[in-house]
């Protein structure tokens, strides 16, 4: 994890991820990218979202891109992630540092094109507002080579990703559902019906 | 299905394009019955609203006959007759649940590009640009309505669709920018323009305790409309000074509050007003915001300004100096339409009012594209605009 976040309950969890991270790939992620950003969920307790979260299971409900997590043991998963454009990539990933009912930290492990490695923490929001979800995420592109595969699992950067997918897990929670207007009709060539074609 | 589709500035076509079907589990479809022409949607038509794309079905003034429904909606059901309101809410976030539908967290699935310009998203809305969602309007045959439970009136049947079609937005925007002025019985109210939601909101004025309420404008039909809803006129072009001539009426103290009910595209003779033609159309501003600097200006000490006309950038010259010196309070946005929908439903039916008063002209869906053009260019004779769908 990148040591440079402060101030912030992170902080508290990179110091305690740092000693369990070899230190070799601790120097990798430092030079990657870092964003973190928090969001509140309405009408839940962090109990709740915690629990949600922790069953690696439901991930696919919300995170963009991504088809599957299977759960390998109690630390480990394995994650499939497939693009629009067909493009899979899969990774494991491992729980490398957690407190009940607070936060979960892991990485990813073994050769993949993309390494990551997350914090998220729940905390109780102000004024029964809900719950705080604070995601802070490093990425790093062994040898820096920018594939599409990197570019498009990252959207414009690190930052969106991770925004739109806490927007996301937001939205999924407290509505049920994503909004979308995905295949809704519009006076595009592209949308239009072939018999409507002109 | 037919519907209107912005192609480009000054551009509106009717295009045959797929039916809209279900997508997410509260949505319903609703064979539209019938939708209306807004003056906001001529900030699309003139180009000032920016991310719109090529397209996109225009259209936010929507009501009709619910006639598909998702696997999780629970209050509506096929055969209801909705209208339906501009502003998309969830229904279960933070501002939902207090009635600020218009601020709503989740509706809105491009709300990053807000976030980018204005630090946080309000709601989606319906045809009105991709910053705002990009959700495709009710100027067409059927449209899909998101978290219908939270998005829709349930009218009663037999009710004729223009008394209750403008719940969908001129009349609670107007209202909702007369209860923003905070009216105290006796108070003189002075509103900027004397378009659909001006009328709505001298009439909602009036209702709120208001003694006396001015309309400004320099188009004699939509004075005279004014006037029938019993507000006193100023014509622009025909006097030498609107705030002196609103100081004259007033003992020199000013409007307890004055509407903006113009937004972006202000009309004005002065030289600011001037500049703001000159500035938008080489893009150094965003926004013409004569009106609004009008009302600064003559708003009394201590008083309100109300704004429920749309600004959507970066105002030039505004006169934050007579603001702050003279302790006005602000009031601003989007209508949170859902709030305000069933008690005016209820000022209906009991015959307070009948919004449709302000109708001038009715239409049929080929006929859109040259009722764009009217409505823009002929803004005397021309005040709204409904298309008969079904």
């Amino acid at each position: 994890m990148a040591s440079n976040i402060t101030n912030s309950p992170a902080q508290q969890s990179t110091s305690k991820l740092k000693n369990k991270t070899s230190a070799k790939t601790a120097a990798k992620l430092h030079d990657g990218e870092r964003a973190r950003h928090s969001v509140t969920i309405n009408k839940t307790t962090p109990q709740q979202v915690y629990e949600f979260f922790r069953n690696f299971k439901n991930l696919p409900l919300f995170m963009k891109d991504l088809a599957s997590v299977e759960i390998k043991s109690p630390k480990l998963s394995h994650w499939t992630v497939q693009l629009e454009n067909g493009i899979t990539a899969q990774w494991d990933a491992e729980i490398i540092s957690e407190q009940l009912g607070e936060m979960i930290a892991w990485q990813s492990v073994g050769n993949s094109e993309v390494k990551q490695a997350g914090s998220v923490w729940f905390l109780q929001a102000p004024a029964n507002l809900g719950t705080i979800v604070r995601l802070s995420m490093n990425y790093t592109i062994p040898g820096g080579k920018i594939s599409e595969l990197a570019t498009r699992l990252m959207g414009e950067d690190p930052d969106s990703l991770i925004v739109t997918n806490l927007r996301r897990l937001k939205s999924y929670l407290e509505t049920g559902e994503i909004p979308t207007t995905k295949g809704q009709p519009s006076g595009r060539d592209e949308d239009l019906a072939p018999e409507l074609k002109h | 299905m037919k519907a209107l589709c912005w192609l480009g500035k000054h551009e509106i076509g009717v295009k045959n394009v797929k039916d809209p079907m279900i997508i997410n589990p509260q949505d319903v479809v609703v064979k539209v019955t019938s939708s209306a022409i807004c003056g906001s949607d001529l900030h699309l038509y003139d180009g000032y609203i920016p991310t719109m794309q090529k397209g996109d079905i225009m259209g936010h003034e929507t009501m009709g006959e619910v006639v598909e429904v998702g696997p999780m909606v629970k209050k509506l059901k096929v055969g209801d007759k909705i209208v339906i309101p501009f502003d998309i809410g969830c229904g279960k976030c933070h501002h939902c649940e207090v009635d600020e539908f218009s601020l709503c967290d989740n509706s809105n699935p491009n709300a990053a590009l807000p976030e980018k310009l204005y630090g946080h998203g309000g709601a989606g809305l319906f045809g009105f640009s991709h910053m705002y969602g990009g959700y495709a309007g009710g100027q067409a045959e059927y449209i899909r309505v998101p978290f219908a439970d939270t998005n829709s009136l349930i009218v009663p049947q037999g009710i004729p669709d223009e008394k209750v079609l403008f719940l969908s937005d001129i009349f609670p925007t107007g209202y909702m920018a007369a209860e923003n002025c905070n009216i105290k019985r006796g108070d003189t109210v002075a509103v900027w323009g004397a378009g659909p939601v001006a009328q709505m909101a001298i009439r909602s004025a009036y209702m709120l305790g208001a003694e006396r309420v001015i309309a400004i404008d320099h188009y004699e039909g939509r004075l005279k409309m004014a006037e029938a809803g019993g507000a006193h006129t100023i014509n622009f072009d025909s006097v030498d000074s609107v705030i002196d001539e609103l100081n004259f009426l007033t003992g020199g103290r000013g409007p307890d509050s004055c509407i903006d009910a113009v937004g972006m595209e202000a009309h004005g003779h002065t030289f600011t007003a001037g500049l703001d033609r000159v500035k938008a159309a080489v893009g150094l501003a965003t926004d013409r915001p004569d009106a609004l600097r009008q009302a600064i200006q003559a708003c009394k000490k201590g008083g309100t300004v109300s704004i429920p006309g749309v600004y959507g950038g970066f105002l030039d010259k505004m006169p934050f100096g007579a603001a702050f010196g003279k302790g006005l309070t602000f009031k601003m946005g989007q209508t949170h339409t859902q709030k305000y929908m069933k008690p005016l439903l209820d000022r209906i039916v009991a015959g307070d009012i009948d919004p449709s008063f302000v109708i001038t002209h009715r239409i049929r869906i080929d006929e859109g594209p040259e009722a764009y053009k009217t409505f823009n260019d002929q803004k005397s004779e021309c005040i709204k605009v409904v298309i008969k769908m079904h």
